[in-house]
């Protein structure tokens, strides 16, 4: 089991929290200039780095706030944990 | 037709329902009135008119508990806090915090008849709930004054200390309490037996 750092609560069990998937996904816009091709990219498009992903989590059953990790799909490790909103730090092997 | 009675969410009526042995206690604690604060502004529950109210300010560190004057106010996330304590002293509060935050964007939530409430205590306490949770609840993590929001099992659980015994209380959604009372009876009582 991992242990994921919320930024209120402090180091806790994975099985209290939930992934909500890609982190840093924007919506494109204005509506009516998005093309096809960018509404299949926004919706069902995804990475799938062998590597540093950058991730939404949500401390589900804690204080129920959304954060972001970076994590390494290779070796689980946790290299970040920052807010929403905010930038991913320089890491090693991040695609960007 | 039988007479409207009030029922604990374990519906065996409002008597409480008890375990207890020589390492471990377990027990339903009837009303018990909670209720939820969130403040836009986390200043806002510092206020003179709230904190003569409260009889304290409300705690700004995370997962922490501080005594009032009738309730007690727990950390529950940035911005939200829980009161706890007798049922019409939250009561009581809650109609004069409605007040005292009429100009401001605030939530006040009565949820005394959402939880079902125990009480868990003598030196197995800590064993029980360890094998039902994932918290750290060693002394050195978790101590009188410290309260989480966590799993009991499946469900989710607000768990605060309340003295050194030790003492925890427990609080389920109330729809989760048969099986919060299942799941710690029946490690309370192999704890017992081994
Ligand atoms: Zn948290």
């Amino acid at each position: 089991m991992l242990q994921i750092s919320c930024p209120y609560c402090g180091a806790r069990a994975e099985i209290e929290f939930r992934c909500g998937g890609q982190a840093h996904l924007e919506r494109p816009g204005p509506h009516d200039q998005v093309s096809d091709r960018q509404w299949a990219e926004y919706l069902f498009y995804r990475d799938n780095p062998k590597g540093v992903s950058l991730e939404r989590w949500v401390h589900r059953f804690g204080c129920r706030q959304w954060f972001n990790v970076a994590r390494s799909t290779l070796t689980h490790e946790i290299l970040a944990v920052y807010g929403m909103g905010e930038q991913p730090p320089q890491l090693e092997g991040t695609k960007r | 037709m039988s007479k409207l009675e009030r029922m604990s969410p374990l519906g065996r009526g409002i008597s409480a329902t008890a375990y207890s042995s020589e390492f471990v206690s377990l027990r339903q604690q009837t009303f018990f009135g909670v209720a939820k604060v969130i403040v836009r502004k986390s200043d806002l529950l510092g206020s003179p008119e709230l904190e003569a109210l409260l009889g304290v300010r409300a705690p700004q560190m995370a997962n922490t508990v501080v005594q009032g004057s009738g309730v007690e106010i727990a950390w529950a996330a940035p911005n939200q806090w829980l009161l706890l304590g007798d049922e019409a002293e939250v009561a009581r509060i809650c109609a004069a915090a409605q007040t005292a935050f009429r100009d401001e964007t605030a939530l006040v939530l009565q949820l005394t008849h959402a939880y079902a409430v125990f009480q868990i205590e003598k030196t197995g306490a800590r064993d029980v709930l360890a094998s039902l949770c994932p918290l750290d609840l060693h002394p050195r993590a978790f101590a009188p004054g410290r309260c989480a929001q966590s799993l009991l099992g499946d469900a989710g659980v607000f768990i605060q200390q309340c003295n050194e015994a030790p003492s925890f209380r427990l609080m389920v959604d109330q729809t989760y309490a048969g099986y919060a009372w299942r799941l710690l009876s029946e490690a309370c009582k192999s704890l017992s037996s081994s």
